[in-house]
C-alpha cells in the first residue's frame, strides 16, 4: 500500500521527462503562434487593405446607402456568422408614415435584414415595443409590408409578447442595477441597432443610444427620470454589436413622433458604426449640434460606452 | 317537406344567424385596416324597436333603420318568425335551456303568466321616448346581447383562455411547442388582440346572465314576458297571413301540450292560432295525427290581445314619470367631469336619443378607451360610452368607433376632421407632475402628444434640487387651443395610481348634423 501511494504522489508532482518535453513544446508553439499573429497584425495594414473604419457615413438612396455603409465597415460578415441568431431593432415607435420621419426607413431595415441573410444568419428577428398601437405602427411605418417583400422564412417581424421580458442584472449600472429586456434581444448572438435620427423634447435627440428602449420592458415612462444615466445603463444591459443609423430623413422638431412634414429634414445619409457613442456623436451634425449639446451622449462617453473622439473611429464618408 | 325537416330548418336558421352575429361581433375590431370591412351593425338596422324609438325621440327618421321595415314586412306576412328563426338572443336562450336541462329540474316550476308585461314595457318605453328618454336601449335584445358580449363575455372568455395558455407557458414550458401555435391561431382569429378591461363590466354581463338564467324556470321567459321588441313584433303579427292551423284530425290527445317554448299550447289553447307564435315548428312533429301545420290566409280562434286598458295607461304614465326621475341628476345642471364622449359624438341631447347602448364602440376601440357609463353621464346615460384615459387613449389616426356606431350617435368623421375633433382638454395636476412637483425631468406626455404642432409644450426653468444644486427642469404646459383631448398624455403618464395630467370635457366639439 505504502509503496503504491508514494509512487502515485511522485507521478503527480514530478512529471516524467517525456511529459516535460511535451509541455514545453506546447508553450513554445503557442508563443510562436502568438508572436506570428502579433507581427502579422502589425504587418498586414502596411502591406494590404487598411483596417475597416469604425464608422461609415454614406449619402444615397436608403437601401443602397445602408448597404454601402456596412460594406465600408468590412461587410456584414464581420458581425454575423453563418447560423447565428440576429436581432434587428429598428425604431417603429409611432403610427406615422415614412415621409413623417418618426420611424426607421423601411428600405434601411430591409437592407440590414438582407445583409444578415447574405451573411448566412440562421434567423433574423425584427421587433420594437411601440408607443402607439403595435399594429398601427408596424403597418403605417411601412416596415411590415417591406419585410413581407423580403419573403424569407428566416426573417420574422413580430409583436413583442408581454410574457417574454426578463429582468436581468446590469453590471456597472448606475441608476438601474437591473431591468427587464426582451428575451430574444438578450439571447441574440448579434444585436443590430437600427434607429432613425430625431429631435426629442427630453433627451434633445433620439439616436442609437435611446433606441435601445424598444427592447426594454417594464414601466418605460419611469425611465424618463434620471434619463441620461438610465439610458447608459440600458445600453450596458444590451450592448449593440452594430449600429445602422437612418438619417435619410430626420425630424428636426416636435419629435419623437412629429407629424408635420415641415419638421422633416433630408440629409439622405445612413451612418453605420460599431461604437454607439461615436455614431450618435457623428449624427448630431445633421441637427447643427455637437455631441456636447446632448447630455446623454456625453454621459455615455464619460461612462466608457464609447468615444466622442471621432478621429479614433476614422470615419469614412461617401456619396453614392 | 316533413314537419321534422321544418324543425331542423328552423334550428339551422337560428344557428346560422347566431354564428353570423357572433362573427360580426368578433370582427368589430381592428383587423389591419383603417376601415372595418364587415357590415358589423347590420343586425341593429333590422331592429324595428330601435328604429321606432329613435324615430319617436328624434321626430325624424334616420336612414340607417330602413332595413327594419323589412322585418316589419316579414312579420306582417309570416308572423313572429323573427323571434323563432332569426333573433340571436332567442337562439342563445334556446341553447342555454339545453345546457340547463343537464341540471336537476327546479322543484317548483314557474307558473307565472306574464306575457302581457312585454306590451306594458313597450308602451312605457315608447312613452318615455316621446320625452327623449330612451329606455328602449336597456331592454332591446340586440343592445342587451351585444353589450353583454362585448363588455362582459368576450373579455371574460379572452381572459380565461389566455390564463390557460399562460399557465402552460409558465408552468409546463416543455409543452410550449404544442400550446403556443394553438394560442397564436386563437389570437389571430378568435381572441381580441389585447385583453380589454371595462368599467362596470359585471353589470352588462349580469343583465345578460340574468336573462339567460331565467331559462331555468320558464322557457323563453325573456321573449314571452319581457322583450319589448317581441311585443312590438307580436302586435305586427296580428295582421299576418301565415298561421298555425290545427286540422279536424286533432283528437285533443294532449301530446302537444307544453311543447311550445313561449307557452302558447296548453290544454284548451292547443287548437288556436296565436299572434305570439314564433313559428318554431316544435309542435307539428309531435302530433300523432299529423293535424298541426301552417297555412296561408288561415285564422281561427285567434287569442285576444288581452291587454288591460288601465294597466296600459298606467305603463304609459310610468314611462313618462320615469323621465323626470332620471333627470334628477347633477349631470343636468353641469357638465359632469367624467362625461368625455368618443370623437364624433353628437351634442348630448341628440346623442342620448340615438345611442343604442350597444357597446360596439367599446368593443372596437383599439386602445380600450371607451367604457360604459353607469352614473357618470347622468341616469339617462346609463351604458352610454365615455372615455377612460387612465385605462386607454384615443389613437390619433383611428376612426373605428364612428364606423361601427349603428345609429350615428358617434358620427363617422373623415380622419382629418376626427383629428380636429375635441374630446376635451388636458389639465396638469401640478401637485403630482414630476417636473412641477418634484423638479424631476420627465416629459413623457410631451413626447406622446400627437397633434404635430404639439399641444403639450415645455418651458425650461432653473430649480434648486434637494441637494442644493441648481437643476434645469423642463416643465410641461398644455396649449388648450391645440389639445384635442385624446388622452394619450394621461394614459402614458408614469405617475401611477392617478395620472398627473388628465382630460376634462372643457372645449369639447360635439359634432352636430
Amino acid at each position: 500500500m505504502g509503496t503504491t501511494g508514494k509512487r502515485a504522489v511522485n507521478e503527480a508532482a514530478d512529471p516524467g521527462r517525456r511529459e516535460v518535453c511535451r509541455r514545453l513544446g506546447q508553450v513554445a508553439l503557442a508563443g510562436a503562434a502568438a508572436a506570428a499573429a502579433f507581427s502579422l497584425r502589425e504587418l498586414v495594414p502596411a502591406a494590404a487593405a487598411p483596417t475597416p473604419p469604425g464608422l461609415a457615413a454614406v449619402k444615397g438612396a436608403p437601401e443602397a446607402a445602408a448597404r454601402r455603409a456596412v460594406a465600408l465597415l468590412g461587410g456584414m460578415g464581420r458581425f454575423v456568422r453563418p447560423g447565428q441568431k440576429v436581432v434587428v431593432k429598428p425604431n417603429i415607435g409611432w403610427d406615422r408614415t415614412v415621409e413623417q420621419a418618426a420611424n426607421t426607413h423601411p428600405a434601411v431595415v430591409v437592407a440590414v435584414v438582407r445583409l444578415c441573410l447574405e451573411a448566412g444568419a440562421g434567423e433574423v428577428l425584427v421587433f420594437d415595443r411601440t408607443c402607439n398601437d403595435q399594429r398601427l405602427c408596424y403597418r403605417r411605418s411601412g416596415i411590415e409590408a417591406a419585410l413581407e417583400g423580403v419573403a424569407d422564412r428566416k426573417v420574422r417581424l413580430f409583436h413583442p409578447d408581454e410574457r417574454r421580458y426578463r429582468s436581468v442584472p446590469i453590471p456597472g449600472g448606475k441608476a438601474l442595477t437591473s431591468w427587464e429586456f426582451y428575451e430574444d434581444a438578450l439571447a441574440a448572438d448579434v444585436f443590430i441597432n437600427v434607429p432613425i435620427a430625431k429631435h426629442h423634447g427630453l433627451s434633445v435627440l433620439t439616436l442609437s443610444l435611446k433606441n435601445i428602449m424598444g427592447v426594454a420592458g417594464g414601466n418605460r415612462g419611469r425611465l424618463h427620470t434620471d434619463f441620461d444615466d438610465k439610458i447608459v445603463d440600458l445600453n450596458l444591459g444590451r450592448p449593440s454589436d452594430l449600429v445602422v443609423l437612418d438619417a435619410t430623413r430626420i425630424l428636426l422638431a416636435h419629435g419623437p413622433q412629429g407629424g408635420n412634414l415641415a419638421d422633416v429634414g433630408h440629409p439622405g445619409v445612413v451612418v453605420a458604426g460599431t461604437d454607439v457613442v461615436a455614431v450618435d456623436a457623428y449624427a448630431t451634425r445633421f441637427f447643427a449640434k455637437t455631441p456636447q449639446d446632448v447630455p446623454h451622449i456625453v454621459r455615455a462617453a464619460e461612462r466608457g460606452l464609447g468615444t466622442l473622439d471621432l478621429a479614433r473611429v476614422a470615419p469614412r464618408e461617401e456619396t453614392l | 317537406m316533413s314537419p321534422r325537416r321544418w324543425l331542423l330548418l328552423r334550428r339551422v336558421s337560428q344557428l346560422v344567424f347566431l354564428v353570423t352575429f357572433v362573427f360580426l361581433l368578433l370582427r368589430t375590431e381592428y383587423r389591419g385596416f383603417d376601415v372595418i370591412r364587415y357590415p358589423v351593425n347590420t343586425f341593429f338596422q333590422l331592429d324595428p324597436l330601435l328604429g321606432l324609438a329613435t324615430l319617436i325621440g328624434l321626430r325624424e327618421a334616420i336612414g340607417h333603420f330602413w332595413p327594419a321595415l323589412l322585418t316589419v314586412a316579414v312579420t306582417l306576412a309570416l308572423g313572429r318568425v323573427f323571434c323563432g328563426w332569426f333573433c340571436p338572443l332567442g337562439a342563445t336562450l334556446d341553447l342555454t335551456r339545453r345546457l340547463l336541462r343537464t341540471l336537476p329540474a327546479p322543484r317548483r316550476p314557474l307558473r307565472w303568466e306574464g306575457r302581457r308585461v312585454k306590451y306594458y314595457l313597450l308602451a312605457a318605453v315608447l312613452a318615455a321616448a316621446v320625452f327623449n328618454w330612451q329606455a328602449a336601449w336597456l331592454l332591446d335584445p340586440f343592445s342587451l346581447l351585444t353589450r353583454g358580449l362585448s363588455v362582459g363575455v368576450v373579455p371574460a372568455v379572452n381572459g380565461a383562455v389566455s390564463a390557460v395558455f399562460n399557465s402552460v407557458y409558465f408552468g409546463l414550458p416543455a409543452l410550449r411547442p404544442l400550446s403556443e401555435p394553438v394560442f397564436d391561431l386563437l389570437k389571430a382569429h378568435v381572441l381580441t388582440y389585447e385583453q380589454q378591461y371595462f368599467r362596470w363590466a359585471w353589470l352588462s354581463l349580469g343583465v345578460l346572465l340574468a336573462v339567460l338564467a331565467l331559462e331555468r324556470w320558464q322557457p323563453r321567459f325573456w321573449c314571452r314576458n319581457l322583450c319589448p321588441l317581441g311585443g312590438l313584433l307580436s302586435l305586427c303579427a296580428r295582421g299576418r297571413t301565415l298561421s298555425r292551423k290545427v286540422s279536424g284530425a286533432c283528437t285533443d290527445c294532449g301530446t302537444c301540450w307544453g311543447t311550445c317554448p313561449v307557452g302558447l299550447i296548453e290544454d284548451g289553447t292547443h287548437r288556436r292560432s296565436q299572434a305570439e307564435c314564433t313559428a318554431c315548428m316544435r309542435c307539428p312533429p309531435v302530433c300523432p295525427e299529423e293535424a298541426i301545420g301552417f297555412a296561408w290566409g288561415y285564422r281561427r280562434a285567434e287569442a285576444p290581445l288581452d291587454i288591460d286598458r288601465r294597466r296600459l295607461i298606467g305603463s304609459v304614465v310610468a314611462g313618462m314619470a320615469l323621465v323626470p326621475l332620471t333627470r334628477m341628476h347633477p349631470a343636468r345642471a353641469t357638465v359632469p367631469p367624467e362625461r368625455l364622449r368618443p370623437p364624433g359624438a353628437r351634442p348630448e341631447a341628440d346623442f342620448l336619443n340615438r345611442c343604442l347602448r350597444c357597446g360596439a364602440c367599446m368593443k372596437v376601440c383599439m386602445r380600450n378607451a371607451i367604457h360604459p357609463a353607469l352614473h357618470e353621464a347622468g341616469w339617462e346615460g346609463v351604458f352610454t360610452p365615455i372615455m377612460d384615459f387612465e385605462i386607454g387613449y384615443c389613437e390619433y389616426n383611428c376612426t373605428l368607433c364612428g364606423q361601427v356606431c349603428p345609429s350615428e350617435a358617434i358620427r363617422r368623421l373623415p380622419l382629418q376632421q376626427k383629428q380636429k375633433y375635441v374630446i376635451g382638454t388636458a389639465v396638469f395636476d401640478k401637485g403630482r407632475c414630476l417636473p412641477w412637483a418634484n423638479h424631476i425631468n420627465c416629459l413623457v406626455c410631451e413626447e406622446h402628444c400627437p397633434t404635430g404642432e404639439k399641444a403639450i409644450v415645455f418651458e425650461e426653468q432653473d430649480a434648486v434640487g434637494r441637494d442644493g444644486k441648481t437643476i434645469r427642469v423642463k416643465l410641461p404646459i398644455v396649449v388648450p387651443e391645440r389639445c384635442i383631448g385624446c388622452g394619450i398624455c394621461q394614459q402614458k403618464c408614469p405617475v401611477e395610481g392617478r395620472a398627473a395630467v388628465f382630460v376634462t370635457p372643457q372645449g369639447e366639439s360635439r359634432a352636430a348634423g
